[in-house]
Parts: C-alpha cells; sequence; structure tokens
C-alpha cells in the first residue's frame, strides 16, 4: 500500500479535526484571558498566551473554511484507502497503557507484557517468537539503559 | 584568521579519541537511518536525546549533526536502489537516480552521490567556517526588538516556505507558541495553564516532545501505513563499481559546484533546508541543461546536483543554530533541545563562551564527511542490508528505546506518559494533515519571543512601534509580511495578466 494513499485521512475526519483545533484554540484563548494582559505598567503573564490564541483561533477558523470548500470541490473523488486500523489500534492502546504501567510494574514486567502483546496482536506474530524477541529486545534494552547509561529503571513487581 | 585559528582549535578537540569515536557512531547511524524509509534524522535525532545527556556536550552534538548529515547520504541509497526515498531531501533522486539503476549503472549513480555530497560537504562547511563568526558578532548588537522580528521572520519563512498548506502550517506554528507558554511565566513566575500539575510547573520538556511527536509518531506511523517488501535493482559489487567514469565526473563537475552553492544559501533560510534545496537544485539543472529530455531518462546530472545541495543546505543550517540560537529547521530545533539538555544556550555568545563546541562541531564536519565517504563506498551491501529489516521488528524496538529514554531524562514515569500522549496526537495530526514541524520550531522559538516582545513593549512603554523604529527590526518585519502578502501579491499581478490578456 502506498505511503501517501494510507496516511490520507478522509476528508470528514480531516474537517471535524480542524473543528477540535478550533475548539482547543477558543479554550486556550479563554484561558489566556483569566490571566492579565498588563499589570504593573508592564506586559502581563496573559498577554503573549493570548496573542498566541487569537492567531491559533484565526489560522485554525482559516483551515476549517479552506477544508470545506477543497471538500465541496472533490465531492466526486474517491475515498483514500484507510490505514490498517486493528494493527494501529493496537499500537495506540500499547503506546497509552505502557507508560501508564512503567512505574508501577516496572521496566521488566511492563516492556516484556507490551512487546509481546504488540508483536502478537499487532504485527501476527506467533507466542512463541513474540515472547522471545521481546526478551531480548527487553535485555537489551536494559542492558544499554541500567548498566552502560547508569539509568535506575523502576524494578516494580520484580525485587530490587 | 579568526576562523582558521578556531578550525585549529577545533581540530584538536574533534579529533580526540572519544569525539571521532561520536562523530564515527553518528555518521554511521545518519547512514542507516538515511537508508531506512520512514525513519528520519529528526525521529532518530530525537529518540536519542536522553543519551546525550550523559555525555559532553561537544561530543553529543558531533554525534547528532552527524546523524543529520549521514542521513543525506543514506537516503540516495534508498533512492537509487529501490526508488523509495529514504529520507524527504533524496525524493528527486529517486527520478534520475533509479532510472541509472535500472539501466545497469547503479555504481555510477551511487558513487556520484556520494562523491557529490562529500564536496558539496566540505565547501559548505567551510562557508559555515567562514560565515558564523560575522553572523555571531552582528547579533550580539541585537536587542530585544531585532530579536522580536527575527524569530518573526524565521516563523514566518518557516510556515510560507515549508510543504503543504501554509494556513495549517501557520495554525500549528500559532499552538507551539501557546504551548511553549505553560509552565512559569518568565518574567512574573505566575504558573499558566499548568491545572495544578506540579511536573507542568518547567513548562513542557522539549525533549518529551520530540520524542513524542517525531518518535512515537513514527512508530505508528509504520504501523498504520506499512510498505510492502522493497523491489530492489542489483546492487552494484566491488568498489570499482562504484567510481564514477571521466564522461561522468565531466558531466557532474558543474551540477555539483552549482548544488553546493545553491544548497548552502538555501540551508541558511528558515524554513529553506534540504529538502527544497534538492528540488531547486533538480529544476535548475535541467533548465540549464542543453537537451532537457534526458532528465527523467538517467541524467547525471540530476542526481549530482540534487544530492550535493541537500548535503550542502544540511551543513549550513548550523550556521543560525551556531550563530543566532534560531534553529531554520525542525532538526535544527530538536538539536536546540541536545543543548539546552546540557544547560547550553545557543546564539551569539556560544563562539566565545564554549569556543570548544561551536569551533569542535565545525571541524567534526569535515571529519565525518570523509568518514562517510569512507563508510559509503565498502559498507555499500552492508547498508543496502538495512532495508531487509522488516518493519514490524524495527517498529516495536523504536517504541522500547521511546518508553525507556523518555524515563531516562529525568527518571519520571510522568515523562513516559507524556511521550505516549504526544505521540498519539503527533500521528493524528499528521492523519489530518497538520504537520508537526512547525509546532515544534514554534515551540522552542517560544520563549525566546515571548521574552523578546515583552521587553521589547517594556521599553516602547508599551507601544508596539518601537519594532518598526530600530532599522534591523523594521526591515526583518517589512520581509516577513511581503512573505506573508506574497501569495496575495502573486494571485493579484496573474488576474491582471488575465485582464491585459
Amino acid at each position: 500500500m502506498p505511503r501517501e494513499a494510507a496516511m490520507a485521512a478522509p476528508g470528514r475526519w480531516e474537517t471535524a479535526s480542524l473543528g477540535l483545533v478550533l475548539g482547543f484554540a477558543l479554550a486556550a484563548l479563554a484561558l489566556s484571558l483569566r490571566y492579565p494582559l498588563w499589570e504593573y505598567f508592564q506586559p502581563g503573564p496573559g498577554l503573549f498566551p493570548a496573542i498566541t490564541a487569537v492567531m491559533a483561533v484565526g489560522c485554525a477558523a482559516g483551515a476549517l473554511v479552506a477544508a470545506v470548500i477543497a471538500r465541496r470541490q472533490q465531492a466526486a473523488m474517491a475515498a483514500a484507502e484507510a490505514p490498517v486500523w486493528r494493527r494501529l489500534l493496537v499500537y495506540i492502546a500499547i503506546v497509552l497503557a505502557w507508560p501508564l504501567a512503567f512505574a508501577d510494574a516496572g521496566f521488566a514486567v511492563s516492556s516484556l507484557v507490551g512487546l509481546t502483546l504488540l508483536l502478537r496482536a499487532g504485527e501476527g506474530m506467533g507466542w512463541a517468537a513474540s515472547l522471545g524477541l521481546a526478551g531480548v529486545t527487553v535485555a537489551l534494552g536494559w542492558l544499554l539503559f541500567e548498566k552502560l547509561l547508569g539509568v535506575p529503571l523502576p524494578h516494580g513487581l520484580l525485587p530490587a | 584568521m579568526e576562523a582558521l585559528a578556531g578550525l585549529g582549535q577545533g581540530f584538536a578537540v574533534a579529533m580526540s579519541a572519544e569525539n571521532l569515536l561520536w562523530c564515527l557512531v553518528g555518521a554511521a547511524l545518519g547512514t542507516a537511518v538515511g537508508v531506512l524509509p520512514g525513519l528520519g534524522p529528526t525521529a532518530t535525532i530525537s529518540l536519542l536525546l536522553p543519551i546525550t545527556y550523559r555525555l559532553d556536550p561537544t561530543s553529543s552534538l558531533i554525534m547528532l549533526s552527524g546523524i543529520y548529515y549521514g542521513a543525506m547520504y543514506g537516503g540516495s541509497i534508498t533512492s537509487i536502489l529501490v526508488k523509495i526515498p529514504g529520507e524527504a531531501s533524496s525524493i528527486v533522486t529517486c527520478i534520475d537516480g533509479h532510472e541509472m539503476a535500472r539501466r545497469g549503472r547503479a555504481g555510477a549513480a551511487l558513487g556520484i552521490a556520494a562523491f557529490g555530497s562529500f564536496i558539496a560537504g566540505i565547501v559548505a562547511t567551510l562557508g559555515v567556517a567562514l560565515a558564523g563568526p560575522p553572523l555571531a558578532g552582528l547579533a550580539l548588537a541585537f536587542g530585544p526588538a531585532e530579536y522580536t522580528a527575527l524569530v518573526l521572520f524565521g516563523l514566518v519563512l518557516v510556515t510560507q516556505i515549508g510543504e503543504g498548506s501554509r494556513i495549517r502550517a501557520m495554525l500549528m506554528a500559532s499552538l507551539g507558541l501557546f504551548a511553549s507558554t505553560i509552565g512559569l511565566d518568565p518574567i512574573s513566575g505566575t504558573p499558566r495553564f499548568t491545572f495544578g500539575v506540579v511536573e507542568l510547573q518547567d513548562g513542557l520538556d522539549i525533549a518529551v516532545l520530540a520524542m513524542g511527536l517525531f518518535g512515537v509518531a513514527e512508530v505508528l506511523t509504520l504501523a498504520a501505513a506499512r510498505d510492502g517488501t522493497t523491489q530492489m535493482v542489483a546492487t552494484p559489487r566491488g568498489f570499482r563499481a562504484l567510481l564514477p567514469n571521466a564522461a561522468d565526473w565531466r558531466a557532474s563537475a558543474a551540477p555539483i559546484a552549482r548544488g553546493s552553492v545553491l544548497g548552502f544559501v538555501l540551508g541558511l533560510l528558515p524554513g529553506g533546508g534540504a529538502l527544497i534545496s534538492s528540488f531547486a537544485s533538480y529544476v535548475m539543472e535541467r533548465r540549464m541543461a542543453r537537451d532537457p529530455s534526458r532528465f527523467g531518462q538517467g541524467a547525471i546530472e540530476g542526481v549530482a546536483g540534487p544530492e550535493s545541495a541537500n548535503n550542502a543546505a544540511a551543513q549550513a543550517s548550523f550556521v543560525p543554530l551556531l550563530s543566532l540560537g534560531i534553529p531554520s529547521n525542525v532538526v535544527m530545533g530538536v538539536m536546540i533541545g541536545a543543548l539546552m539538555i546540557q544547560g547550553i544556550a545557543p546564539g551569539p555568545m556560544l563562539a566565545a563562551q564554549r569556543p570548544e563546541l561551536f569551533w569542535g562541531v565545525i571541524a567534526s564536519m569535515f571529519i565525518g564527511n570523509l568518514m562517510l565517504l569512507v563508510l559509503n563506498i565498502p559498507l555499500l551491501p552492508a547498508f543496502v542490508a538495512l532495508l531487509r529489516v522488516p518493519q514490524r521488528i524495527l517498529a516495536p524496538l523504536i517504541l522500547l528505546f521511546c518508553v525507556v529514554g523518555a524515563y531516562s531524562l529525568q527518571n519520571s514515569a510522568f515523562d513516559v506518559v507524556m511521550v505516549g500522549i504526544f505521540g498519539v496526537l503527533g500521528f493524528l495530526l499528521r492523519l489530518v494533515k497538520l504537520d508537526p514541524a512547525p509546532f515544534m520550531l514554534a515551540f522552542v522559538l517560544g520563549e525566546l519571543l515571548e521574552k523578546s516582545v515583552r521587553q521589547a513593549l517594556l521599553i516602547g512603554i508599551g507601544s508596539p512601534m518601537i519594532l518598526l523604529e530600530k532599522p534591523i527590526s523594521a526591515t526583518l518585519l517589512a520581509l516577513a509580511a511581503l512573505v506573508l502578502c506574497w501569495p496575495v501579491l502573486r494571485w493579484i499581478a496573474t488576474l491582471n495578466r488575465r485582464k491585459s490578456a
């Protein structure tokens, strides 16, 4: 699958995302205005964030309008091929869950479980191959960071 | 004379056994990531930021710069043999480079790409050595108004010159500037947008942001859009097969010279850099050719010019970084992160305060380019073998590096969580065609811009007119306005032309 084709998001998603960004920019502006813009005869802590938020609101609105116009013009265009959603969802879930478990479960356990699940569920490798590859990778990671670079990796569930 | 003395000092630093080793590591790693499609220098440098924390600042910058220009060399290998650009700046090399390879001239294409990159690298490094110190001297006279205008001009160029939609680039830059305000206000100390989270009081960590937006996001991109098996043309065997013949040299000499100069000039501009210079060089060579129809059919000039230009631009982008403290592209933005991790602020004072770093890095570029030439010719089969490493093994490995690397920054689980969040965010942004590069650059420049704006307003007793009263800042702002309005001016000119026709 060509990379660009797979990465091209359907127009509806793009417009919705730009709408979300616009909402975020408006929220950023509202939050910025809570801080003083000018105090003690000098620029206050809210001035710069407010200016950048106004710029973001303007640009987001512009990008949204441009996306809506482009969508109408290209309505006849075929929808782009979607990414491999199953694999992607496994990756996203692990990217978010692994860091959360990193401190409590420890480097070795969280990394072994995270990598094994990634290789098995995300990449479709066999259990033995996934576990073996994850084990070797975790051991190499431990050697590089803990032994070579002196990073005190969290032990978590394992005894220190 | 100052440059010569500085270079002498720089060579003494760069030739130490430790720095030679890191230069070699950077050059080899850079070539490897250049070869691998998908994984670029930005992601690699971001991933290696935690390691540089434990290195001497000069050694870490030597290694990171080696990765950047090494990737320029490596990118051509994949472009020529597989017709997939290993690096964005090698896209145009696919056209004639792969066509040469298909006609059995892969060796000549790879050879001229390596030699051209080497020559351009040396020329551009000389340019860095000569242009850096005077520019730093000039920047010493800069006050808040000039810095405000310079950063604004840089950001405008980045958003207007780069690829993709301008309005979206400006949106991302605005969000990057906003993100830079998270944490304690640099002047009054008021916590801003921290929502009571203590870890956010120091602001978002540049390394965490880079690792998430470019490292983890790259892994997710690889997972989402996996390329199929690579179809490679026959790899040239033996040293002799990689040496261009006399006719190749005659055809390539002028394109290499032109590419070196063009790449250096474009590399100095914010938003310029390796990608644009390689395209500009290709267009220039085709226009100057006696028979432009040869382009696309395996013209060696179409390889020699762009490959020289992209390497020259990569080296040239160190001038604004080292002399002004202004990153001209996202790789340089991440490099600023590497320096900041070490407590070093790049800028006009760098050459005076840390001459061993300033000159050491420049001298290492001469050595690194030589190493790359030596590495690229005999070790070509080893680099080509990297293309056979399945991405399904590569992606989880990078992820492990991101997770542990993020933790190692401050031994903090919070950083690991932030890397995960920014990784998913970075991927989603790319999916909806919002490039994280302007965001990152604006984030890096945000603090400097805010401080400069506020100091300038303070000096001007609240009046923004102070920015227009100083000649340098007024000129830079006028240029920024011109660049911003350029599309509108061009549109008006086209309308007028149509009307008169």
